[in-house]
């Protein structure tokens, strides 16, 4: 900023005035008048990614500025930046007004309280990246995790609605996962091509080759294999591939993965489970053990093991952590759990975290630092660590990799699933991995990533498409275009921490900016659907179903905002305008 | 994929500076080459040598520099939008599109298609031919500041891609600006990937070095007359390609033409004396000799 305006406001006046005053006397009128602040229009900057690394992102954040502004709003072009940038700008840093991105949902509704609990409001990740503290909030998040079976989609839906009501971020839209896929040598291919890690497993190699080739947009895989680094992952679907839970679900149902089997039963107020796990081993040889589990939870729950002040949680999939009470050690292969709520479904999902080596991570716990030097504070060597040869106990071992360009993998034929232990898991996940080698190659858009395909260099695109190239997918014979409804939802996310995001009416007006049945049409071409609440189906409360208007409804028609409307409704929030600009006092 | 699309480029260029050289250079002075290149040759050597560095920079430079860029970089894309969406204020007021949206209202097919061709083999051809044809001459200044002037671009350029970071329109704005060389095209994608990262829109070099070739080549006018009109025209087609293609803000465009410019006085600057390491120890003892209290 060039200078204050109302510093030159005040010279201004101070010396045109000021000889006027004197003569006249009424000096104290003026001191009166000078002494003020002039209002300031309010500015806002909206983070987004750039069309080559999310396609919808930064049109959604387009849409977003020109109605901000016409509401008389400064907010300049969206900002863009990469990934791995943004996500640490808005996760660890928290240095941002707005910000236009998806979710990594799982669909699992007790992400909710990671996202949005009072007390998560200082850490660094996902859990509650809006710094956002509602007390109101906070005892709805804590009904719904204490609630039982029966009384769960009630307690969800209750949350829902608060988020609805408080707006701590706004939800847009579900995009759909979009994949085109070759059938000729491999087959078994899920709706969507591969949006999950058990999708995998699904495969089945018609014989004519071992080596399966996949292409990727999100090159971050390529550069960082750190499970827990939560700039680089979205929902971990390829870093899922070296890393095993102990329960794994697949297609909605807890399978026992690690775990060969899980014995729950009460305990106090809670749950408690006897876990037996299989024989495994570490990619590196090593036989992994209870113990590894038990460090597993002790190490996501404080990456310092105890070191630091305050503990440094893991910053990605944190919420399902926080389920476990207590984990005993009873021998090599058994383990005690307990668990802080008293719904199956909702322990289940503690235990579907990817497991780490102790003796690996177990030396990454001291702060990290630049040749000595102490950088940013409350961060491990764990959390910056780019673990670049992951040891997993996964099905698929890693094998090498050059930034930007490839990641290869290979079957790790010592997987307890490549021995024969898979008591317990359906086919046809039981079969394992069906080919030899799995390579991953960079592509820099979506279209590029059509032509690969078109031109039989490939079996199937690993991430989404954007919706513009299913045309062209359509008019190929030999490309099999596969579409499911994601998880992952777009919204809009306000750095509560900061007036006048802070302000809920101010929320709830910036979400009724926003034409969700025009940005289906105009930016997802109909491949998404709106929605105005983060978890859907039953989860969704009476009368926030999506019908085609929002409960905060767009102050306009067809996309087109009716910029009286949208000012009244700043008004009628309780600020105030100048000249069409909404302004404020003091300000910056 | 780039090894199909590689080849192609190579096979093109190779057609389109054989011709090139027969029609503008003449077999009478490519024949006089053959006797002299190697006078030639160490006419220019130092010059190349330096060429050489500066590419061995650059090479580092944009290996590291897009990591370096987000580390120490200002990131001024929304600047760029926000005056790409007012230089055509004098002639729509308050509904006043993006330039570059406005250029692609212009677009057909036949086009596209040209702007494509210009985009990739037209500014290949428009650098490397110059070389040729300067080779080609009996006096070493035109091939001189013709190495200097390239030089020069890379390494302003390079130097602003770290020091800033910006987005194109076609990733800031797809809603409006279509990409259109790789949604038709995608094949080049290949290429340009290895050539350049995407955050490094500001300055265009495209443009920058299409301005230096077209005005090193009205400055030898006199020993390639024809060839001075068609650098022209090659040059405004890649200027406009790199807006009309979703590529480039016309901000960068404008600061790419003055690129260019102060590129050619670099290379006119230098075409004499060449650069030795004598004169750089020189000038880096009187350096040394500036700084007061040496001698304490």
């Amino acid at each position: 900023m060039a200078s204050d305006p109302s510093l030159q406001r005040r010279a201004f006046l101070t010396g045109a005035a000021g000889t006027a005053a004197a003569t006249s006397g009424c000096i104290g009128n003026l001191r009166n008048l000078i002494g003020r602040d002039a209002a300031q229009q309010l500015s806002l900057n909206i983070a987004t990614l750039p069309a080559s690394a999310d396609p919808y992102a930064v049109r959604i954040a387009n849409q977003l500025s020109k109605n901000l502004n016409l509401a008389g709003i400064d907010a300049g072009p969206p900002e863009p930046m990469e990934p791995d940038v943004l996500l640490r700008n808005i996760l660890i840093n928290q240095d941002f007004d707005l910000y236009v991105l998806q979710y990594p949902s799982e669909g699992y509704p007790g992400e909710l309280r990671s996202m949005l609990y009072s007390a998560y409001g200082e850490e660094a990740g996902w859990q509650n990246p809006f710094g956002f503290s509602d007390l109101e909030m906070d005892d709805r998040l804590d009904a719904q995790q204490a609630a039982g079976p029966d009384t769960r989609v009630e307690a969800v839906r209750e949350t829902q609605r608060q988020v609805v009501r408080v707006q701590p971020f706004t939800v847009v839209a579900f995009p759909d996962h979009i994949a085109g896929v070759r059938t000729d040598r491999f087959t078994g291919w899920d709706a969507g091509g591969l949006p999950e890690t058990a999708n995998y497993f699904q495969l089945e190699s018609t014989g004519e080759t071992d080596e399966l080739s996949l292409l990727l947009q999100d090159p971050r895989a390529t550069k960082n294999r750190n499970p827990i680094a939560v700039e680089h992952r979205n929902r971990g679907v390829v870093i899922g591939l070296f890393y095993d839970p102990l329960v794994r679900r697949i297609g909605g149902t807890p399978t026992p993965w690690l775990a060969s089997s899980v014995e729950w039963d009460e305990r106090g107020d809670g749950l408690a489970a006897t876990i037996r796990l299989r024989e495994a081993d570490w990619h590196d040889g090593e036989p992994l053990t209870a113990s590894d589990v038990a460090f597993t939870y002790e190490f996501l729950n404080d990456t310092s093991l105890g070191t630091f002040e305050t503990s440094v949680p893991t910053p990605w999939r944190r919420g399902r952590v926080d389920l476990v009470d207590d984990v005993e050690v009873q021998d090599d292969r058994t383990l005690r759990m307990a668990f802080t709520t008293e719904n199956v479904d909702t322990a289940n999902r503690a235990l579907e975290v990817l497991m780490l080596p102790e003796h690996v991570w177990s030396e990454r716990t001291d702060p990290a630092d630049l040749a000595g030097v102490e950088l940013a504070g409350q961060t491990t060597e764990a959390l910056v660590w780019a673990n670049e040869d992951p040891v997993g106990s996964g099905p698929l071992r890693f094998e090498s990799a050059q930034r930007d360009e490839n990641l290869n993998l290979v079957r790790f034929e010592d997987h307890f699933l490549h021995r024969g232990d898979t008591e317990g898991i359906p086919d046809p996940y039981a079969s394992g991995i069906d080919f030899e080698r799995l390579n991953f190659e960079v592509m820099p858009s979506a279209d590029t990533a059509v032509e690969v395909l078109e031109n039989d260099n490939a079996d199937a695109s690993a991430n989404s498409l954007e919706a513009s190239v299913v045309p062209r997918i359509g008019r190929n014979d030999d490309i099999t275009l596969t579409i499911t409804r994601g998880q992952s939802f777009y919204h809009i996310g306000y750095n509560c921490r900061e007036a006048p995001m802070s302000d809920p009416r101010f929320r709830r007006t910036v979400a009724r900016l926003i034409d969700r049945e025009h940005l289906i049409s105009s930016v997802f071409d109909d491949y998404a659907e709106a929605s105005e609440v983060p978890f859907t189906g039953e989860w969704t409360p009476e009368g926030l179903e999506w019908d085609g208007t929002a409960e905060l409804s767009f102050l306009g028609a067809d996309g087109e905002l009716a910029v009286d409307a949208a000012q009244e409704a700043f008004m009628d929030a309780g600020y105030q305008y100048e000249d069409d600009r909404l302004v404020r006092r003091g300000g910056d | 994929m780039l090894q199909q699309v590689l080849p192609q480029l190579l096979a093109v260029m190779l057609v389109m500076l054989a011709t090139a050289a027969l029609v503008f250079v003449g077999r009478e002075r490519l024949s006089r080459t053959r006797y002299e290149y190697r006078d030639r040759f160490s006419a220019v050597a130092p010059y190349v040598g330096l060429l050489c560095i500066v590419l061995i920079a650059n090479k580092i430079a944009r290996d590291i520099g897009p990591e370096l860029s987000w580390l120490i970089g200002i990131s001024i894309t929304p600047l760029l939008q926000r005056v790409d969406g007012v230089i055509l204020w004098p002639l729509f007021g308050t509904e006043t599109p993006q330039f570059v949206m406005w250029i692609q209202t212009l677009a057909t097919p036949e086009l596209t298609a040209y702007f494509s061709f210009i985009y990739i083999y037209g500014y290949v051809f428009l650098l490397v031919f110059p070389l040729i044809a300067y080779f080609a001459l009996p006096k070493p200044e035109p091939l001189r500041r013709t190495i200097v002037a390239y030089g020069a671009n890379y390494i302003i350029g390079v130097l602003c891609y770290i020091v800033l970071i910006a987005y194109g329109p076609r990733l800031m704005i797809p809603e409006q600006v279509d990409g259109l060389l790789f949604t038709h095209y995608s094949e080049y994608q290949f290429l340009t990937k290895e050539i350049n990262d995407q955050t490094n829109v500001f300055p265009s070099l495209h443009t920058s070095m299409a301005v230096t070739a077209a005005h090193l080549a009205w400055l030898s006018r006199d020993e390639y007359p024809t060839w001075a009109p068609l650098a022209a025209v090659i040059a405004v087609s890649v200027v406009i390609a790199t807006m009309y293609l979703g590529i480039h803000w016309a901000t960068d465009v404008i600061f790419g033409i003055m690129l260019g410019y102060v590129s050619v006085r670099i290379g006119v600057y230098m075409e004499d004396t060449p650069p030795s390491l004598e004169k750089i120890r020189g000038r880096a003892d009187s350096l040394w000799r500036a700084i007061p209290g040496r001698s304490r």
